[in-house]
């Protein structure tokens, strides 16, 4: 729901970063229940992801925000086509 | 004792989840993720995941987290006025999210619970042997995108002096 | 069609083709024209009595449907019989004098296209009258006749005066018209039809109204008391025209119909047409003994004798009233062709001075200067004032013995003051124009030949030069096949009191008269205008109804409609346009709709997608 509804492009990137968290605890808990280091590996691969597109994802959003003047993801709408 | 730091721990990640959707100001909404963060480091911990805890507090808290104040400290610089959120579509956007969260729950329906066989010792070093033979691959690709990763967003970042088309 | 109705009708054709051509032709060749029309005239009028030489009683008909309108009709068509077919040939005959006459008189003047069309169309609208089957189309024939006299009186338009007196023609004839046909209407309704055949007098008191009506229409035409004042007025137009229209045929019209239509009247129309008689032909007497104008005089002279036969046909002599007006029309034309040759001699020899020449006191001595005009002017003011071996000596007495048979004896004390009357004034004329010593000392010419030769012919018309059964008789009695049955006692004092007449004539020749001939135009000119402003009343009155009523109710359709058209109008550009911009409203809001998925927002999308992923995946685990 952060993704969908809020207006400012860096709480949408914490809000990834949060659905990406949960896909962990759920990888974790989950492997307690089996033989194996499946599901930490794999957790700790995701915290690898999870980084990398963090921090090209901040690196966009400065881009962004030094062209348009504005975190706002609504006004970063040239898809558009203008009426 | 156990589950009842667990189960505080959880909620205490559930509410600075939720919290992030209703506060106004993305400082806060960033300081309420560090909680949640700590809290699934100590969820982690709880679950006999010491190295993932561990790493989770370094990386995540330690480093993304710090990089999106940063971020949020130079978005909000030519401003010169609180940011703060607001928010659009909520009805449509809790109907969404309502429905990806039943989908899960029918999905967690679906599973059946076992009772886990405890390992207490020896948790690092089952991992660093698989980390190194089974998937030693996904770990030097890991390497790769990093370095990736990193040079690229340091390029892309970098480039303010000269003009601003891309 | 037999050979006679053809003849007949190539005879009402002659008139309006020469019409046609004198209207048409340039003035150049326009001299042509009265030449070849007069004779042809001459001829059609010997065609139109040859037939009544072998049968004398020779009656003929032929009428073809003209108009309907539902159970009635009219129709056009030609009737032949004795009396028209005498009417005809008079009106062409005399037609065709004045046609000669016109050549010499109108040889110097403009316009004669127009003069010599009207004449021929007058003829022809007078023949068309005579022949006439149907009333109505009489009644066309009517208003056509006095519409070319109209013309006729204002050919000089240069006359103020003549154009006035044109008009003032035209008004009293036509409120003796509306009489006229008023009287036609009643009859129509009566009778169904107007066909001269079928007409019988109508019941009851519809048929006396209708009776006066009708005469109502003749006092009009024939210029008798009270609308007779247009008559000298119409003196303005020259003088040919006059002799045509105003002494022979037009006036005459009048008394044709009335022959026509006898059995139409009632006895008390009959009384009424008695006393109009007299009293006109009183007064006319007196008007013709008190002016001085040589055309004023037979004006007056006319309506005087006209009056007469009006009072003959109320006593029902209508054989008398119908010779009379025969032989009336070649006298009085005669009269006034002779009277125009001395206007148009005593012009030239003044030389356009400022001598009036129709006043007759600045003529004289023109016996030695003028002999054939004078022998022609003194046999038909002979036939006038009712001489023997006269046309007018026999109508006359046919007349005077009709009358003495009623026994009256105001009525006979009348009609004796009336033969008193007229060869007084005739002599008068007579002797200031041709006997007593010359005013002015002029060199008067005699007039051309062109002009003396109808004088002549009108002047042997009127004598009686025929032979019928042991008694002298007429062209018309001689036709008509009448019985001149008069005591001997009527001829002895007719012929005292005509010589008592002339006599008293004679003795007061050097009277002169004061200028009493505006005493009786003014009176009747008063009556004329009160008349006008009774007439200008009504007309106001319903000239305000008409604005506030009908007009009124006109504008309130016209607001009405106007308001009809707005609400169609309003209907129009909301419903119908209301429709139309409802359906593109509908489109473009659906439009829109579906244009929203792509608005450029990133987070809309990704709503859209994930909504979309989850439909799948709820499918796909359902």
């Amino acid at each position: 729901m952060i993704v969908f509804t809020k207006k400012n492009a860096l709480l949408i990137l914490m809000g990834i970063e949060l659905m990406l968290n949960a896909a962990n605890l759920n990888l974790v808990v989950f492997n307690r229940q089996q033989t194996g280091m499946d599901g930490q590996l794999f957790a700790l691969f995701v915290i690898l992801v999870a980084v990398c597109e963090a921090a090209v994802g901040i690196a966009i959003i400065l881009r962004v925000y030094h062209y348009y003047k504005s975190a706002v993801p609504d006004q970063v709408s040239d898809l558009k086509e203008h009426e | 004792m156990e589950q009842a730091v667990l189960y505080i721990l959880s909620g205490i990640a559930a509410a600075s989840a939720l919290a992030m959707i209703f506060v106004r100001q993305v400082f806060y909404a960033a300081l309420c993720l560090l909680t949640c963060l700590l809290a699934l480091a100590g969820i982690y911990g709880i679950m006999h995941a010491g190295f993932l805890a561990i790493t989770q507090v370094l990386i995540y808290a330690g480093g993304v987290l710090v990089l999106i104040v940063f971020a949020i400290v130079v978005t909000n610089r030519i401003e010169g006025k609180p940011l703060h959120v607001e928010s659009q579509h909520r009805f449509i956007g809790f109907l969404v999210s309502a429905a990806i969260a039943q989908v899960l729950v029918w999905g967690y329906h679906q599973t059946g619970f076992m009772i886990s066989p405890t390992q207490t010792e020896k948790e690092i070093k089952p991992l660093g042997v698989a980390l190194f033979t089974d998937y030693a691959a996904p770990f030097e690709i890991g390497g790769v995108l990093l370095l990736v990763c990193l040079i690229g967003a340091a390029l892309t970042a970098s480039s303010f002096k000269k003009s601003s088309h891309d | 069609m037999s050979n006679a109705i053809i003849i007949l009708l190539i005879t009402l054709l002659i008139p309006v083709v020469s019409a046609g051509i004198a209207f048409s032709v340039k003035e150049k060749y326009g001299w042509l024209i009265p030449i070849v029309s007069s004779l042809l005239l001459l001829a059609a009028a010997i065609a139109v009595l040859f037939p009544l030489f072998g049968n004398t009683q020779l009656t003929e008909q032929f009428s073809l449907p003209w108009l309907s309108i539902g159970n009635t009709s009219v129709s056009i068509g030609i009737l032949a019989t004795p009396i028209t077919r005498l009417m005809a040939a008079v009106v062409l005959f005399v037609s065709a004098m004045v046609h000669i006459f016109s050549i010499g008189y109108m040889a110097n003047e403009k316009n004669t296209d127009r003069y010599f069309g009207f004449l021929g169309l007058f003829t022809f609208a007078m023949l068309g009258l005579v022949y006439s089957t149907n009333l109505l189309i009489t009644f066309c024939f009517w208003e056509l006749v006095g519409f070319c006299s109209y013309r006729l009186i204002a050919h000089t338009q240069q006359k103020p005066a003549a154009t006035q007196a044109a008009t003032k023609a035209f008004l009293l004839t036509k409120v003796g018209d509306v009489g006229f046909l008023i009287g036609l209407l009643i009859l129509w309704t009566q009778n169904d039809t107007l066909e001269l055949a079928y007409i019988t007098s109508p019941s009851g008191v519809w048929s006396t109204v209708a009776g006066l009506c009708i005469f109502i229409g003749v006092v009009g035409k024939s210029a008798q008391f009270p609308l007779f004042n247009w008559l000298p007025d119409a003196m303005q137009g020259p003088t040919p025209v006059s002799a045509l229209i105003h002494a022979a045929t037009m006036v005459a019209a009048g008394i044709f119909m009335l022959v026509q239509l006898v059995p139409v009247f009632t006895p008390h129309t009959l009384w009424v047409m008695t006393a109009v008689g007299i009293v006109s032909a009183l007064m006319g007497a007196a008007g013709a003994w008190l002016v001085t104008d040589i055309k004023k005089i037979l004006a007056y002279s006319t309506i005087s004798q006209l009056g007469f036969m009006i009072l003959a046909l109320g006593l029902g002599e209508t054989t008398g009233a119908f010779t009379h007006l025969l032989h009336h029309a070649f006298f009085k034309a005669g009269l006034f062709l002779a009277a125009g040759s001395v206007i148009h001699a005593m012009h030239q020899a003044t030389h356009q001075t400022e001598v009036d020449v129709q006043d007759i006191r600045n003529l004289g001595g023109l016996r030695k200067q003028m002999p054939v005009t004078f022998i022609g002017f003194a046999i038909c003011a002979a036939a006038l004032a009712g001489i023997p071996l006269t046309s007018g000596y026999l109508s006359k007495e046919l007349i005077l013995t009709a009358v003495h048979q009623k026994n009256i004896w105001w009525l006979e004390l009348s009609v004796w003051i009336i033969v008193f009357a007229t060869p007084l004034y005739i002599l008068r004329l007579f002797w200031f124009a041709f006997l007593k010593p010359a005013t002015h000392v002029l060199t008067v010419n005699e007039a051309p030949w062109i002009m003396r030769l109808p004088v002549i012919l009108l002047a042997i018309g009127s004598i009686t030069f025929l032979f019928q059964q042991g008694h002298l008789s007429s062209f018309a009695t001689q036709i008509l096949q009448t019985e001149i049955a008069v005591p001997t006692s009527i001829v002895i004092i007719s012929l005292a009191v005509t010589a008592a007449s002339l006599l008293t004539a004679w003795l007061s020749k050097n009277l002169s008269t004061r200028s009493t001939e505006f005493l009786i135009q003014n009176f009747l000119d008063s009556i004329n205008l009160y008349l006008i402003r009774f007439t200008t009343f009504a007309g106001s009155l319903t000239t305000t109804f008409d604005k506030k009523w009908i007009d009124r109710s006109i504008h309130t359709l016209a607001y009405g409609k106007v308001m009809l058209a707005h609400v169609a109008g309003w209907a129009d550009r909301n419903m119908v346009d209301g429709t139309v911009h409802g359906v593109t409203w509908m489109a473009r809001g659906l439009g829109g709709l579906t244009r929203s998925v792509a608005n450029g927002k990133i987070q809309s999308y990704l709503l859209w997608a994930m909504a979309g992923l989850l439909i799948f995946i709820i499918w796909m685990l359902y």
